[in-house]
C-alpha cells in the first residue's frame, strides 16, 4: 500500500527531513508549472516554485489537514508568484477579451487533429503565456488537475461564482489565441 | 449548451496537450539543500562559560604566579618539602556536637515536603527536554 502525503507530513513534523524529498518530487513539475503560468518566466518560476516549497517545509505544522496537501501547496504557489512579480514589477504583456469575437467550431477540433503532438504543446504552451497571471493558473487546476469551481476558489481565496466567470473567459479567450496561432492553410483545409 | 459542452471539452484536451513543464534537473536537490542550511542557521549557537580569550588570561595568570614563586622562593628554599608547611589539625571537628533538638514533624507536612520534591524533579525533566526540544 503507498503512504500518504500525511504520513510523508508527519515524518517530517518528527523530524525526519529526508522524507520532505518524496513531496518535493512528487508534486515539483506541477507546481513549477503553475508558477510558470502565472510568472511568464522560467526563472522567475523557478524561484518563486522554491520559494513554495520551503514556506511550506516552514509552516508544515500549520497544516492542519482540512483540504488537500496538493490545494494547500497550489495556494502558497499562486501567491508566491503574484508576490514575485509584484516585487520584480514585471510587466507582463497580456491579451484582451475584447479582441476576440470569433466562433469556435468543429474544424478547430479537427486543426489539432492535424498538428503533431509536439507542435500542439508547443502552441498551447506559447498561447497560455499569452493569457493574464491567473488566467492560465485558473485553467490548468481545472481542467488538468480536473479540480472542482470550489477547490479553485479556495485555492485563489474568491468565490465560487467568480471562478466560474473566469473559467469562461479565460478559456474563450485562450481558444482563440490558439485558432490564431494555427497556420492558415491547416484552417483553410476544413473551411 | 452543445456549442459549451465542445468548448469545455476541446479547452480539456487542449491543456492535457499542453502538459507540464518539468522543473529544472536540480530543483529536488536545491530545495534538500536549502533545508538544510535553514536547519543549521536556526540552530542555537552555544557560548561556553568561559571564553578562549579568559582561559588563555588564567593560563598565564597561574604560569605567571608559579614563575613568581619559584623565582621568590629560589633564594631561601629550592627544593620543595612538606615538612615546611604545617599540618593541619582537624581533632577540632570530634569536638563539634551534632545533636540537633528533637523536632517534631507532622505527617501533612512531611506530605507536603515529599510532594514539593517530586514535582521539583518533574519540572527538572520537562525543562530538560523542552531545552532539547528547542536545540533539535
Amino acid at each position: 500500500m503507498s503512504k500518504t502525503d500525511q504520513y510523508y507530513i508527519q515524518e517530517v513534523l518528527k523530524g525526519n527531513d529526508n522524507e520532505f524529498e518524496y513531496l518535493v518530487n512528487k508534486y515539483k513539475d506541477l507546481i513549477f508549472t503553475l508558477c510558470l503560468r502565472i510568472t511568464k518566466d522560467h526563472y522567475i518560476a523557478e524561484e518563486a516554485s522554491q520559494d513554495t516549497f520551503m514556506k511550506a517545509y516552514k509552516s508544515l505544522a500549520k497544516f492542519n489537514g482540512e483540504s488537500k496537501f496538493s490545494s494547500w501547496l497550489y495556494r502558497i504557489a499562486y501567491n508566491t508568484s503574484l508576490d514575485k512579480i509584484k516585487t520584480q514589477k514585471r510587466r507582463i504583456t497580456t491579451e484582451t477579451l475584447e479582441e476576440y469575437h470569433e466562433d469556435f467550431n468543429s474544424d478547430l477540433r479537427n486543426s489539432f487533429d492535424i498538428l503533431e503532438q509536439q507542435e500542439l504543446k508547443t502552441l498551447m504552451q506559447a498561447s497560455l503565456k499569452k493569457l493574464n497571471e491567473d488566467e492560465a493558473f485558473i485553467l490548468t487546476l481545472y481542467y488538468y488537475e480536473d479540480l472542482s469551481m470550489r477547490e479553485i476558489s479556495e485555492i485563489i481565496s474568491a468565490t465560487e461564482n467568480s471562478v466560474k466567470v473566469k473559467i469562461f473567459r479565460s478559456r474563450k479567450k485562450l481558444l482563440s489565441i490558439v485558432k490564431r496561432h494555427i497556420p492558415q492553410e491547416i484552417l483553410s483545409s476544413y473551411e | 449548451m452543445n456549442k459549451e459542452n465542445n468548448i469545455d471539452n476541446i479547452s480539456r484536451d487542449l491543456l492535457k496537450a499542453a502538459n507540464i513543464t518539468k522543473a529544472p534537473e536540480s530543483f529536488t536537490a536545491n530545495i534538500m539543500s536549502k533545508i538544510e542550511a535553514h536547519n543549521t542557521a536556526s540552530l542555537p549557537v552555544l557560548k561556553p562559560l568561559i571564553s578562549k580569550v579568559m582561559w588563555l588570561l588564567i593560563a598565564i595568570i597561574t604560569f605567571g604566579i608559579t614563575i613568581i614563586t619559584l623565582v621568590f622562593n629560589k633564594n631561601t628554599e629550592s627544593t620543595f618539602s612538606i615538612e615546611k608547611y604545617p599540618i593541619i589539625d582537624f581533632s577540632f571537628i570530634e569536638s563539634i556536637n551534632f545533636s540537633l533538638p528533637n523536632i517534631h514533624i507532622s505527617d501533612i507536612t512531611l506530605f507536603a515536603i515529599a510532594s514539593f520534591g517530586i514535582f521539583f524533579f518533574i519540572q527538572l525533566l520537562i525543562i530538560d527536554r523542552n531545552s532539547r526540544a528547542s536545540i533539535s
